[in-house]
């Protein structure tokens, strides 16, 4: 026996074993959807930026302050 | 989980303006270079040309959002505040500073009641900018 394995037989004796249960079903879709998924875009957003439209046209001399601060 | 998370939260707080300032300077080339109009017949605030005015949107604008984002991933574990409304806070502290820096070099004088209307439409623009493009490079680079 070389020293690799007594020394892999010495390991497995002092560590225990995981015995972890297995998931309901694959987590691995699931994490791939998370990492690609996109905020969506809601009423509020939609009025938010409506606002921002309606100001800016009433008061377009804000437009360039704005962009200056960007 | 990926190693030296500040440092991706400065990279990805830094595009959005970055890219902003060259859609102005492409704007003002085009003026000066190809319109031979400069820009502070162009643009309806009373400003110096933008070459000096552009100071503060390129050397100090894209650091406060790195920096702001930096902030947001220290803090969201205590705070619990949405990446957008902690973006939508930072022109509370970028107006006046701009204000105060072109005063400073003498670049152009806005007056703070001038400012202060279009503060909340500067909120509610860095709200949707930094909940759609911030959110979407800190989901890149694995820090949202």
């Amino acid at each position: 026996m070389t020293d690799d394995q007594l020394l892999s037989q010495l390991l497995q004796k002092a560590l225990p074993s995981v015995d972890a249960p297995r998931p309901p079903a694959d987590l691995w879709p699931v994490v791939v959807q998370r990492a690609a998924a996109h905020e969506k875009v809601s009423a509020a957003d939609l009025g938010v930026a409506a606002i921002i439209a309606t100001m800016l046209l009433m008061f377009p001399q804000w437009f360039w302050f704005l962009a200056y601060h960007l | 989980m990926r190693p030296r998370p500040f440092l991706r939260a400065y990279m990805a707080g830094i595009v959005v303006p970055t890219f902003v300032l060259l859609w102005i300077a492409s704007v003002d080339a085009f003026h000066v270079f190809y319109l031979e109009v400069p820009s502070q017949f162009v643009f309806g605030l009373p400003s110096r040309p933008l070459e000096r005015a552009i100071l503060f949107p390129m050397a100090i604008v894209p650091n406060p959002w790195g920096i702001w984002n930096i902030a947001w991933v220290a803090t969201r574990s205590r705070t619990h505040l949405p990446l957008a409304v902690h973006g939508s806070l930072l022109p509370l502290f970028l107006v006046p500073a701009g204000i105060l820096l072109g005063r400073t070099l003498d670049l152009f004088h806005i007056q703070m009641w001038y400012a202060l209307p279009a503060i909340p439409v500067g909120m509610a623009l860095y709200y949707l900018a930094w909940k759609f493009l911030v959110g979407s490079l800190n989901r890149e680079l694995g820090i949202a």
